[in-house]
């Protein structure tokens, strides 16, 4: 399990993180959402103990990133920014030197990795002939080479076709299932996260913003159409009930999360006739913008639904 | 630290570089062999030996600053100095296997070059001065020097065009003006540590000896000002490194 509890960290004048705390537990798909310069990159360069926080703890699997450094490195596997090889060495090339950088780790099974990434009978290739989409994959095989606890992952599926963005969700998906691994990917493709994350963090100016489940329903839209001569009394109950609702047309636009969609029907049907009761979810991306309300500052992100 | 050493020295062999460099050695050996024997020059095995191995060793000082400031430059280059970073092994681990990789891969070559040189040396007459192994153990100073040196640069810069160019350019000018010094004022030519790095001078029957007379010099005042500034440059390397961002 990977947990970060209260880390800040100032560079120069400027507080990049402030408080920032979440937890990825074992077989969890974790996403960390922010626009560019919100932190994102600072807190996975602390959690990979690339830079050190001034304030707070980050701990994988319980051992303390700073303090108990080895330990804690050896059970992470990351793809920080973009994935970095010796262009002039070959694919196996550059997976027997991430071995190397384990200490005590002496088997690796090259091939069955390759197979795993789809980079089967490319290892023996010069990297610098390798695609983008190629270099991503030997990316994700070298960080998974050790068979780490958690997976840390910063724009995985940059350089991927639409095809390979599937085929490595299903992958990592089934990974974080199968083998109880926690994963954190850090994307601004909301879209994407939304498919492949459990869970996901909105990080704004070095600020946890909120921490939601992505099937959550922080911000589930609940549509209902009730008789006219009902409507203000079905809103008026709505609000004595604490749900915010108001009218759009000929219907009433509830925000509550999905789960109260029964409670809200029950609280319904004895003042009116309930002809029509519709749930919309929100996109990962009008979460976001609930959470932030910074609507002008939805270009940072691509929505790829 | 053995797997990181394992890990340069893939890095190393890998590179053409590396195997141009070793046929380079070679074709110079049998070339001056060629050149001496095609036009009769008098030479003994000593003058062979001590002429070619005082040029190889030559240029095996410059081979080293290249070698040396790619074994940082290169992961500054390929940015790749990040997963040496997140690796479990501490920063001074990091450092140390770099900086024992450049020593052996320079000793490599140096002994490479003294074997070659002396096999070569075969094809001249035994007459003469016998081979002075003393001077050649001595040239090893100056590129241990260099590669501390060179280590240190390659941390403060991060192009290896900027790591090479400023080291040989330090070191030729400093010669410089540490042998005008040495002309005109040997009290502070004395001062300069490139001045230090040939301890044969010290010893009778070097074609360097008696160099240290106007500076005053002893051998163990050498050896000790060369020692300082290893040591001043190791304690400064580690500390850069120790502190300096590559992201």
């Amino acid at each position: 399990m990977l947990k970060i509890e209260h880390v800040s960290k100032r560079l120069g004048k400027e507080q990049i993180l402030k408080d920032v705390s979440f937890e990825v537990a074992p077989g969890e798909v974790f996403g960390f959402l922010g626009p560019n310069g919100a932190g994102k990159t600072t807190t996975i360069r602390i959690i990979t103990g690339l830079m050190e926080q001034d304030e707070g703890t980050v701990t994988v699997n319980g051992f303390d990133v700073v303090h108990e450094r080895s330990k804690a490195l050896t059970q992470i596997g990351a793809i920080v920014e973009n994935p970095a090889f010796y262009t002039y060495m070959t694919g196996k090339q550059n997976l027997v030197h991430a071995k190397n950088l384990i200490p005590g780790l002496t088997q690796v099974d090259y091939e069955a990795l390759a197979k795993l990434v789809g980079l089967e009978g490319k290892l023996s290739k010069k990297v610098g002939e390798y695609s983008l989409g190629m270099k991503q994959r030997l990316g994700i095989a070298r960080a998974l080479l050790h068979n780490p606890r958690v997976l840390i992952l910063d724009e995985p599926t940059n350089g991927l076709d639409p095809a390979g963005i599937a085929e490595l969700r299903e992958y990592l998906r089934a990974m974080a299932r199968e083998q109880d691994i926690a994963i954190l990917i850090s994307s601004h493709m909301l879209g994407e996260m939304e498919q492949i994350s459990d869970r996901y963090a909105i990080i704004d100016q070095g600020v946890i913003k909120s921490v939601e489940s992505v099937r959550n329903e922080t911000g589930a839209k609940i549509m209902i159409r009730v008789p006219e001569n009902n409507v203000r009394d079905v809103i008026e109950a709505l609000r004595i009930a604490n749900y915010p609702a108001e009218r759009l047309n000929d219907h009433i636009i509830i925000t509550a999360p999905e789960s109260e969609t029964p409670a809200i029907a029950r609280l319904i049907v004895p003042i009116a006739d309930l002809h029509e009761l519709i749930v919309k979810r929100m996109t990962l991306e009008e979460q976001f913008l609930q959470v932030t309300k910074k609507e002008g500052d939805s270009h940072a992100f691509a929505h790829t639904k | 630290m053995l797997s990181l050493i394992q890990n340069e020295w893939m890095k190393w062999w890998t590179m053409k570089k590396s195997k141009i460099v070793l046929a380079l050695y070679v074709v110079i050996v049998v070339g001056l062999v060629i050149i001496a024997k095609m036009n009769d020059f008098d030479m003994t095995r000593s003058d062979y030996y001590t002429l070619v191995s005082t040029i190889l060793f030559g240029l095996l000082g410059i081979i080293t600053i290249v070698f040396t400031a790619e074994t940082v430059g290169n992961e500054v280059r390929y940015d790749t100095m990040k997963h040496l970073l997140m690796s479990p092994y501490s920063r001074m681990m990091i450092y140390f296997s770099k900086l024992l990789f450049s020593i052996l891969v320079m000793l490599g070559q140096f002994i490479f070059i003294a074997v070659i040189t002396y096999a070569a040396s075969f094809a001249f007459s035994e007459a003469g001065d016998s081979i002075q192994w003393r001077d050649t153990v001595l040239s090893l100073v100056s590129p241990v020097f260099t590669i501390f040196m060179t280590l240190f640069f390659s941390l403060v810069f991060r192009s290896v065009g900027m790591i090479i160019g400023f080291t040989v350019l330090a070191q030729f000018f400093t010669s410089i003006v540490g042998n005008v010094l040495l002309a005109f004022k040997p009290e502070i030519a004395k001062w300069i540590v490139l001045m230090h790095l040939d301890w044969s001078m010290y010893f009778k029957g070097a074609l360097t000896y008696g160099t240290a007379e106007p500076m005053g010099t002893t051998l163990t005042f050498s050896v000790i000002f060369v020692l300082a500034h290893i040591l001043v440059l190791f304690g400064g390397s580690i500390l850069i490194f120790q502190k300096k961002s590559y992201l």
